[in-house]
């Protein structure tokens, strides 16, 4: 099945030639298309359920995203086409191989319970049709025999078609991304309707009283402010931005300016798709106060019907298949002899799993934050690496340069800043969706101070064994020279 | 290519299709059980042509 892979011959282990860079067009509809998914559907109401406020909500999410463009924009573009590797090459240079597979079965484990919280979004919409016992918002574990079949039957199909046939979903996934993004505003435009909004000067006025009127939360849900919004919009893609999981996408790019069309996923999913999602939630509960339950397939069905189903599986599904497959590649860089095909079917089977429990797709607020911490830190030492390291007369890459299996100071800084963001949760009254600044932030001095320690140490032992070697003046001249070199 | 052409212009109206029932339902110009309609209409034409359309990329 390795025929059937999209990254075959895309300079895996080499720097993307000018000849394969693509224009700005090309990475506004990938963002465009992997912004709309499945999730949406659940993050929009479950903002609804922590009473953020209408103008919290709305600058939160304009500010949060300006945020994470910039992020693309400042951070994770200048470095990706500068080096023009994949994240997995460019840690493997930075950290050395042993270390890589650690940072693999992180990110693999990640994307499995990711995928899983997005077949559980498709199985609300199939489990319409089934007439299933549907998962309550306090369900930890499956609602019922239906749920499981429904759930199961879903992820196998996802699963199956993840492992054979990437490319057709792929496609298919582009042909009904321009679909999606009108079904979502459908939904938010018919939602507005069914709340009594009949002009568009009432929308403020019903946004304010009717849709996010602020408030206590609901069971189980954190009060939600400006702040708590702007950061989970900001770092909701942290892997990829801060965290420099997108050096792999925009090493394609001719120019670090194209990281602006990142804008068009960041205000087409997490702002309409978003809001639209919440709206729908609005007029459930406007229906039937005591109905809390978000489960996206009833709610698009009510707004949409068949059409609205079809848009809650799809946009699950084509979300889903390219998660389970990178979670594939990602185990499969750390067992590199195993077929592509059964590692991939492994995902997709710890997905359908994971997928099985409705509270991970209830407390996606909790783990898409959680999710972006653990990957953070590698993507500090990635810029701090790049950019500071040389600037205080240090090695860049310096696993590489000295054919080191495992660079000390990434792996400490990894552990440590986890240890400290854990600590600060944990103990400190950090919030999860805020523990991520400090934490990069801390990341990034911990790596600098590390490798000077490291290095220095590293360079007086080279010193002093070449001293003691025969000849060993002119080989600490030879040294001095090639490094300058 | 005459053929691939229509196929894409019918696409592109199917497109348009899915988000205009909104629209008139907004406005008051269609009820909620008709916009169901229109959209599942609208959604299965536009991936048949839009599919169609595309036979070089298959």
């Amino acid at each position: 099945m390795a025929d059937e892979s999209p990254t075959d011959l895309e300079f895996e282990r080499t720097p993307v030639p000018p000849a394969a860079q693509l224009g700005w067009k090309s990475f506004l509809g990938q963002y465009a298309s992997e912004h709309v998914a499945g999730t949406e559907l659940m993050i929009g109401p479950l903002f609804l359920r922590t009473g953020v406020g209408a103008a919290d909500l709305v600058w939160g999410l304009v500010v949060g995203n300006a945020l994470a463009v910039l992020s693309w924009l400042l951070v994770t573009a200048p470095i990706a086409t500068r080096v023009r590797l994949t994240l997995y090459a460019h840690l493997e240079r930075l950290c050395g191989r042993k270390l890589v597979p650690l940072y693999n079965l992180a990110n693999g484990v990640m994307f499995c319970f990711l995928a899983g919280s997005m077949i559980t979004v498709s199985a609300t919409a199939a489990g319409v049709w089934t007439g299933i016992a549907m998962p309550s918002f306090t369900d930890t574990w499956p609602s019922g025999g239906g749920w499981i079949a429904t759930t199961l039957l879903v992820g196998a199909l996802i699963a199956v078609v993840a492992a054979a046939g990437y490319r057709a979903v792929a496609r298919f996934a582009a042909l009904a991304a321009p679909w999606m993004v009108l079904l979502f505003l459908a939904f938010g435009i018919i939602g507005l309707r069914e709340l009594g909004v009949t002009r568009i000067g009432d929308i403020s006025e019903a946004a304010t009283t009717r849709i996010w009127p602020g408030g206590e939360p609901r069971a189980g849900a954190t009060r939600f402010t400006f702040w708590h919004v702007c950061f989970f919009a900001w770092f909701c893609n942290l892997a990829m931005h801060l965290g420099m999981a997108d050096l792999s996408v925009f090493r394609f790019a001719k120019k670090s300016r194209y990281a602006l069309a990142s804008a068009a996923g960041m205000f087409v999913g997490h702002f309409m798709a978003w809001l639209s999602a919440s709206i729908l939630y609005a007029v459930q509960l406007a229906r039937d106060p005591g109905h809390e339950d978000v489960l996206p397939g009833p709610m698009a069905d009510a707004a949409c019907g068949v059409a609205g189903l079809l848009c809650v599986i799809v946009a699950g599904w084509t979300t889903a298949n390219p998660t389970i497959y990178r979670a594939g590649l990602a185990f499969q860089a750390i067992v590199p002899r195993a077929s592509r095909f059964k590692v991939t079917l492994l995902a997709g089977a710890i997905a359908t799993v994971a997928g099985l429990f409705p509270a991970l797709a209830m407390k996606l607020l909790g783990f898409v934050a959680f999710y972006g911490m653990v990957l953070m830190p590698m993507g500090a030492v990635i810029v701090a690496d790049f950019w500071l390291l040389p600037r205080l007369g240090l090695q860049r890459w310096f696993a590489e340069v000295r054919g080191s299996a495992c660079y000390v100071p990434a792996a400490a800084t990894w552990i440590a800043t986890l240890a400290a963001c854990a600590a600060l949760v944990q103990w400190g009254g950090v919030e999860l969706y805020f523990v991520s600044l400090p934490g990069w932030c801390l990341a990034l001095l911990l790596y600098v101070a590390l490798s000077w320690v490291w290095q220095r140490r590293a360079s007086g032992d080279a010193v002093r064994a070449m001293a003691g070697a025969p000849g060993g003046a002119a080989a600490i001249h030879r040294g001095m020279a090639s490094s300058e070199g | 290519m005459t053929l691939r052409r229509l196929l894409r212009i019918v696409s592109w109206l199917a497109l348009a299709t899915t988000l205009w029932p909104a629209l008139a339902y907004f406005h008051g110009a269609l009820d909620l059980p008709a916009v169901k309609r229109w959209l599942l209409l609208a959604s299965i034409v536009w991936f048949a042509t839009a599919w169609a359309a595309e036979p070089a990329k298959r």
